[in-house]
């Protein structure tokens, strides 16, 4: 267990319906949506809320210090405020961020916010600014790669192409009870493997989307959890584990930022069975062939054998191990929200309120994870029932 | 001992690379604003966002009061004229701005302008470098065939 000097609840969350095209709205706009939908959800009024905590991808629309700009329209007037940028992981960080403040006594109610409106920028732009002038800009490819992938076809074969397709259909079997999600698309392992290859085994099928969406998470003090009508969602932890930016020091074919954060979580909130103790799981999935080694590596499986589990079906959401009720990534990525909604589909869970794509059984522990562009991980861990207890 | 436009590129050990880097953009003004800049391009009307709570009247205008977080749905007619309320002069030609801004040849003046019937000050510009705060301007508007529903529909502004 960390220390804590208190307890931290979600006790509101708003998510906008995540879109391709929201030409209708600008990025204030969109993010005044999800502002609105957790002053709903949480009943919270605006006034009360101390602190705003605001994120999204450096560069991709193109604007300068956003957070100051969205002030008018994502409540943060004459408020505390911080921008939070870290990636991929950028909605992940917001929650350490309010976590941290809450927690320390600082403020009572932090509003984290992030969003993004990707049809607005170029994201390319954005991410082929993380690589090396020198050595590495001109040669990269930004987020497309199929280094997993051969990795995985390696060492497992045909099972694993199978595996990878077959996690894809799931995350749309998923997508299409969450109203929320953007791609609720109907496919069959067969047009996975038929769709257009990107950089092989990668398929188009497997890539995520580019969406506009944003997302609010409300994380209040126990005292202020217990005057609000939402049952509370309890933060007990949560581990960044950074590697070098750089691609020569990154091990990009395998990946090891998961399992060191996923050995450190465990460790500390004695978790010996993360399969049996923890009940569903919202994990970062920008493609299926990192969905399908990063499985492996945040449950400590080994010898590949989620291949079979998702061939047998247990990731389903009526499944052994949920994971990814929402759909995931690969059907939602308004990426400086795609983290934080991996959180609040996961504190949904614990409510037991997320729909139609609720899990069909009690939720005590849920797990979920950013991954940034630079290679890295963040690690919640949220629960029914308080850290201390 | 170096200064920044003497930097010493021309030794050959100290290799540097120059870069441009290009940020394309799409920005959506959103179905509520997209009224207003269709306003300036078709009618030539300037059109502010009005908080029904609080009476306030934003130029450029949004959608939401950003002190009471009400959504703001009406749009009304602010100007044409203005009284100028804060300034600076401009001296210097920037090169990055010449060649994908429009641009007036300098000394121009950057000004503040409080139309009448605004709450709040529209940034906009006013050609030459005799403009006080106090002045009243009025808007000199880009020919019918060249506005695009953008602030640079209204050239500049001018004295009344």
């Amino acid at each position: 267990m960390t220390k804590r000097m208190r307890n931290v609840a979600i006790s509101g969350i708003g998510q906008t319906r995540h879109r391709g095209h929201r030409e209708d709205v600008n990025m204030v706009e969109l993010v005044s949506e999800a502002v609105e939908a957790v002053l709903e959800d949480s009943k919270m009024d605006l006034k009360d809320i101390d602190c705003i905590v605001h994120g999204n991808m450096e560069l991709f629309e193109g604007v300068h210090q956003p957070d100051m700009w969205h002030v008018l329209g994502d409540g943060a007037y004459g408020k505390a405020g911080f921008r939070i940028t870290t990636g991929g992981t950028t909605g992940a960080t917001i929650v350490c961020s309010a976590d941290h403040l809450v927690a320390s006594g600082m403020y009572d109610s932090v509003l984290a916010i992030g969003w993004e409106k990707q049809e607005e920028g170029m994201t390319t732009t954005g991410i082929t600014n993380m690589a090396d002038p020198l050595w590495e800009r001109e040669i990269q490819t930004g987020a497309i790669t199929g280094t997993h992938g051969v990795m995985m076809m390696n060492k497992f074969g045909e099972p694993a192409n199978q595996a990878a397709a077959e996690f894809r259909v799931l995350m749309a079997d998923n997508a299409r009870k969450n109203y929320k999600a953007h791609l609720r698309i109907e496919i069959t392992r067969k047009d996975v493997l038929a769709s257009r290859v990107l950089a092989w085994p990668l398929r188009l099928l497997h890539m995520c989307p580019e969406s506009n969406g944003a997302c609010a998470i409300l994380f209040v003090s126990e005292k202020l959890a217990k005057k609000l009508p939402q049952k509370p969602v309890w933060m007990h932890d949560h581990v960044t584990v950074h590697r070098q930016e750089t691609f020569d020091l990154v091990n990009m074919g395998d990946l090891d930022t998961h399992g060191e954060a996923a050995r450190v979580l465990y460790a500390r909130n004695g978790i010996l069975d993360p399969m049996k103790q923890v009940g569903v799981f919202e994990m970062y999935d920008p493609q299926s062939w990192w969905a399908l080694d990063w499985l492996g590596k945040f449950l400590m499986l080994e010898n590949g054998e989620q291949i079979e589990m998702i061939l047998n079906g247990d990731f389903a959401i009526d499944g052994k191990f949920p994971v990814n009720p929402s759909g995931g990534v690969v059907s939602s990525n308004p990426i400086g929200a795609t983290a934080i909604i991996r959180v609040a589909e996961a504190a949904l869970q614990i409510r037991g309120n997320a729909g139609e794509h609720q899990v069909p059984k009690d939720v005590n522990l849920a797990m979920s994870t950013g991954f940034g562009g630079t290679f890295w991980t963040v690690l919640h861990l949220l629960g029914a029932e308080k850290p201390d207890k | 001992m170096y200064t920044t436009d003497k930097l010493p590129l021309d030794q050959k050990d100290c290799f540097g690379k120059f870069g441009l880097m290009s940020i394309p953009y799409r920005y959506f003004a959103g179905l509520f604003l997209s009224e207003a800049m269709i306003a300036l391009r078709d009618d030539k009307k300037i059109l502010g966002a009005k908080c029904e709570k609080c009476d306030k009247v934003y130029v450029p205008p949004r959608s939401r009061c950003e002190k009471d977080f009400s959504k703001i749905t009406e749009l009304v007619e602010v100007g044409p004229e203005g009284t100028v309320e804060e300034i600076t002069v401009v001296n210097y030609e920037e090169e990055y701005f010449k060649k994908f801004c429009s641009m007036l040849d300098p000394p121009y003046t950057m000004a503040l302008i409080k139309l009448d019937g605004a709450s709040t000050k529209l940034l906009h510009r006013i050609p030459g470098d005799k403009i006080k705060r106090g002045d009243r301007v009025k808007p000199k508007w880009a020919a019918d065939d060249k506005r695009e529903a953008m602030i640079t529909d209204i050239e500049y502004f001018e004295k009344v």
